[in-house]
């Protein structure tokens, strides 16, 4: 069962020297149960996806075209209010650097409380729910008596994330959930989500650049490139035979133990937004790219097998 | 191609670019064109304006603006344009040597303490802060009010400027040691730079930013406590600055003899200029710190 | 680490003190000439006016304790001035200078603290409005430029044009004094209301004067707090837009408004003196300026360190305080 679409979304920011578009016509289906993964490099567009999926994209940002349906309803068109009520409660956001999410003013209790209070709970019941939930990230529960800066980055986190879990959401989006911590809090963190994903059973839209943390807990992924999606499908295809050709250079730069290589990294840049050349977007870091064809159209997102779906000129015709 | 220290420094200070840039921004532009009015108003006054129309008696008394006195006379029978013109230089001039003194010491004393940092930093620490938070103004009334014969340009550039070296030290000093702490700091004494060519290559242009931000902002603040100074009558008694033609029109009860031409020519004068200069601050400012450059 | 700082900021506290009356007590001593005697022999050419001048001389010396060595005349001068003793006003004899300024202080303090608290808490909260709304409006520009005008005009200046409009031409409110001549002081409601009046100009005065930089700083803190991260995640929880205002943006951002306030409190004394002279409000501005006019030494001398020693008293109170309202000092990360 669909629980979220994103339908022929575009969403742009603003510039003094043009309309920058982060989000280019991207449809997604997320299903009941799923951990989704939407991967990429920085600024392909996948932390604007992410905001705008609950419309919590600021000026000089705005959604341009499409819709995006919860259970069918577009979110896009609901009233404040509403909106209000469905972040956290039924879909639930951890937003990149959690270090800086937490108000340095308020103890931890607070933070979760005046959360669930605007969602309905009552004000003098929250504590053990607040409890139960710390346990759960696996921190002690007296942790909700602190002030943020008296907390280390990895238990900043997961105060977040159990911030993201403590009014019981269907979806939970978790926007670069590891980055910017150490290995060992990294392995840590990605425990939790696995749990989060196995025991608890949320749908998990996983935003990362980071494939090694990809191919460990999603079931299914999807490669943004300068605001598209080129590839989809289920992680262990993607894998084991990736068909783009960023999505291979994305996983081969992945380093492994134990082999001795040199760390590939993909050349040139990702293009200005505002600007964007003729054709393929990625044509001009391709290795495989075809002059006359690659610069000329650009490719749409085509179904190859069931459940792949491709953009490349490589696969046409199949 | 072998640089000198001296080229590697303006390099590094990218003093051309910086002006260009600080153009770009509407209120320094409007600050500089204010300023360059009001500088324009003096150099007129000295330059085409007879000396003669400051003395005593030059014309009639108290006359409203008309004929050859384009902003009337004073009860003394002074011009008010004339005097309005000396007055401003004076102002400026004693605001750029307060500003010499406080961002040259307070320069030195910040760099050298943050540089060397230990017990000498301590020390220079405490002693900043009992200064800023002493209130200046009023030790200034003392000591002014006992040397009251002896007032003039040197004698009041030099008292205030012994209090406004504390601010730009402090922002010295601070500067100096988040930069020391700095990964290029250590990376240059990793390769091998001496001391001082340290000091100078890499430490030395961001001061010379912040000190000339400093600069302007001093000025003002020397120019605001000579012309408080002034109006309360412990000003360069013998000589023109705009805060005093404020005093000699109080004390003539200007404002009660509707004299008005007197009073509001320096007011005006100062508001405009206080105005030009906080701009460039603000211009400056942004510059120096790019986080700023998106706030109003 | 708390202790510590804690104990530096005393001992801040106490060299100011210190060392503000070692100035005051040097700078009459700097000068060639004594002139406390030179003013004492001016009056006695003149035949004095039923002073006592031998005895007035005698006192003198003997308070500044002239015939003895340096050393003990700095420990006297401090061991008196802090038990109160500020000596005689010349002007006034034999009335003790404490007395003078205890009459000038309620004035000062009445006028001061309403108005340096109301515009502070006007600047701000317009300052918050201003910030949290965004920068685009036209209001919002127009208070910036009022506020930009507030700021960079001197005290004196705004006293000066508001006693020439109001007093001087209009004619709506009085120009000068704590109350009307002839009024005789008392708790009757027409001395308040009377008070009222004359207030109103000087009160008016200094909040025009200082309301500017409070708006200012404080829009530009909030502006800055928008971008922070734990904005977006307040508006990620679903919590109101006015909420999030006020406990999110609001409550970090006063922080450096208060600490701005203690450190902006030398310059709102220093101008409320000089409006206290434009307007002859008889507060302690106004006694230090007679004093410098009429080289009343002692007075000056007094006032100088009685206001040096309540800011300095002020901000370190102020600066006790702030752990307060901040959390982030004195816990450590655990």
């Amino acid at each position: 069962m669909m629980r979220l679409e994103v339908r022929e979304l575009t969403a742009v920011y603003d510039t003094a020297l043009g309309e920058l578009k982060a989000v280019d016509d991207v449809t997604l289906k997320v299903y009941e149960k799923e951990t989704i993964g939407v991967a990429g490099e920085s600024g392909c567009g996948k932390s604007t996806l992410a905001l705008a999926m609950l419309r919590l994209l600021k000026p000089p940002g705005r959604i341009k075209k499409g819709k995006i349906l919860y259970d069918g309803e577009n979110i896009l068109e609901k009233r404040d209010e509403e909106i209000r009520q469905i972040r956290m409660k039924k879909v639930s956001f951890i937003p990149q650097s959690s270090m800086n999410a937490l108000n340095p003013v308020l103890r931890i209790k607070d933070q979760f409380k005046d959360m669930m209070v605007a969602h309905g709970e009552d004000r003098n019941n929250v504590e053990k729910k607040i409890e139960e939930t710390l346990s759960m990230v696996e921190l002690k529960p007296y942790v909700m008596n602190f002030f943020p800066h008296e907390l280390s980055g990895g238990m900043k986190q997961r105060v977040v994330i159990g911030m993201a879990l403590i009014l019981n959401p269907e979806i939970l989006i978790a926007d670069e959930p590891t980055t910017a911590l150490d290995v060992v809090v990294q392995r840590e963190i990605l425990e939790l989500l696995r749990h989060i994903k196995e025991k608890l059973g949320k749908t998990v839209i996983l935003i990362s650049h980071d494939m090694a943390v990809q191919a460990e807990i999603t079931d299914r992924i999807a490669i943004m490139y300068a605001g598209k999606i080129v590839e989809m499908g289920d992680t262990m295809d993607i894998f084991k035979q990736p068909l783009h050709p960023y999505t291979e250079l994305l996983i081969s730069s992945i380093p492994v133990i134990g082999r001795k290589m040199r760390l590939k990294g993909i050349p040139g840049f990702p293009p200005d937004l505002r600007k964007l050349p003729k054709g393929c977007r990625f044509m001009p870091r391709c290795p495989k790219a075809m002059r006359g064809t690659c610069d000329e159209i650009e490719p749409s997102l085509i179904p190859i097998e069931k459940r792949r779906e491709v953009a490349c000129f490589l696969y046409e015709g199949r | 191609m072998k640089l000198t220290i001296f080229e590697k420094f303006r390099n590094v200070t990218k003093c051309g670019k910086t002006i260009k840039q600080v153009f770009k921004y509407t209120d320094f532009k409007i600050g500089f064109i204010l300023l360059l009015s009001i500088l324009s108003i003096s150099v007129h006054g000295q330059f085409f304006i007879p000396e003669s129309y400051v003395r005593i008696g030059a014309f009639e008394p108290s006359q409203p603006p008309q004929g050859l006195n384009l902003l009337g006379t004073d009860s003394f029978g002074r011009d008010v344009y004339a005097q309005l013109s000396y007055s401003i230089a004076n102002s400026l001039i004693i605001g750029i040597m307060v500003a010499i003194i406080g961002t040259i010491v307070g320069s030195v004393v910040g760099f050298i303490s943050g540089y060397y940092g230990g017990t000498l930093d301590a020390i220079v620490r405490i002693i900043i802060n009992v200064m800023l938070s002493i209130p200046s103004l009023l030790l200034l009334l003392l000591i002014a009010s006992f040397i009251k014969g002896a007032l003039d340009f040197v004698s009041v550039s030099l008292i205030i400027g012994l209090f406004s070296w504390a601010w730009p030290a402090r922002q010295v000093r601070s500067q100096v040691l988040s930069l020391k702490e700095r990964e290029f700091v250590n990376v240059a004494k990793l390769s091998g730079m001496k001391g001082y060519e340290i000091i100078f290559i890499e430490i030395m242009p961001h001061m010379f930013r912040w000190m000339t931000v400093h600069f302007i902002s001093t000025i003002l603040y020397g120019i605001l406590t000579e012309s408080s100074l002034s109006v309360l009558g412990l000003g360069p008694q013998k000589n023109l600055t705009l805060g005093m033609m404020i005093y000699w029109a109080l004390n003539y009860a200007a404002l009660y003899r509707g004299i008005w031409w007197w009073w509001t020519a320096p007011v005006i004068i100062l508001i405009i200029l206080f105005l030009s200069l906080y701009l460039m601050n603000i211009g400056l400012e942004r510059i120096m710190n790019p986080r700023l450059q998106r706030v109003g | 680490m708390r202790i510590g700082k804690n104990i530096e900021r005393v001992i801040t506290y106490l060299l100011s003190i210190i060392i503000s009356a070692s100035i005051v007590f040097i700078v009459p001593r700097l000068i060639p000439g004594n002139p406390i005697l030179r003013i004492l022999s001016s009056y006695l050419e003149r035949g004095g006016t039923g002073v006592d001048i031998e005895k007035l001389v005698e006192d003198y010396k003997h308070l500044f304790g002239l015939d003895e060595d340096l050393f003990t005349q700095y420990i006297k001068f401090l061991s008196q001035t802090f038990q109160g003793n500020l000596g005689f006003s010349i002007v006034q004899f034999p009335r003790p200078v404490i007395d003078v300024i205890a009459e000038s202080l309620p004035w000062t303090i009445g006028l001061l603290f309403i108005t340096a608290s109301m515009s502070w808490i006007i600047g701000t909260l317009l300052g918050l409005l201003a910030g949290w709304k965004g920068e685009s409006s036209i209001f919002s520009k127009i208070f910036v430029i009022v506020a930009i005008l507030s700021y960079a005009i001197p005290y004196y200046i705004f006293a000066i044009i508001l006693l020439f409009l109001f007093a001087l031409t209009l004619h709506i409110l009085p120009a000068g004094g704590a109350y009307s001549v002839g009024m005789a002081p008392g708790f009757t409601l027409d001395f308040f209301i009377d008070c009222i009046k004359h207030a109103t100009l000087p009160a008016l005065s200094i909040i025009l004067a200082s309301l500017g930089w409070w708006f200012l700083s404080m829009r530009s803190m909030i502006l800055t707090i928008k971008d922070e991260d734990f904005i977006l995640m307040a508006e990620v929880k679903g919590l109101k837009r006015s909420y999030i205002m006020w406990k999110y943006a609001f409550r970090n951002a006063i922080l450096p408004q208060f600490t701005g306030l203690a450190l902006s409190l030398g310059s709102i004394v220093g101008g409320a003196l000089l409006t206290e002279v434009i307007f002859s409000y008889p507060g302690i501005g106004w006694i230090l300026y007679q004093s410098i006019r009429s080289l009343d030494y002692p007075v000056i001398q007094g006032c100088v360190m009685i206001i040096i020693f309540s800011v300095c008293t002020a901000n370190l109170l102020m600066d006790l305080l702030y752990p307060l309202l901040d959390p982030r000092i004195g816990r450590e990360e655990s």
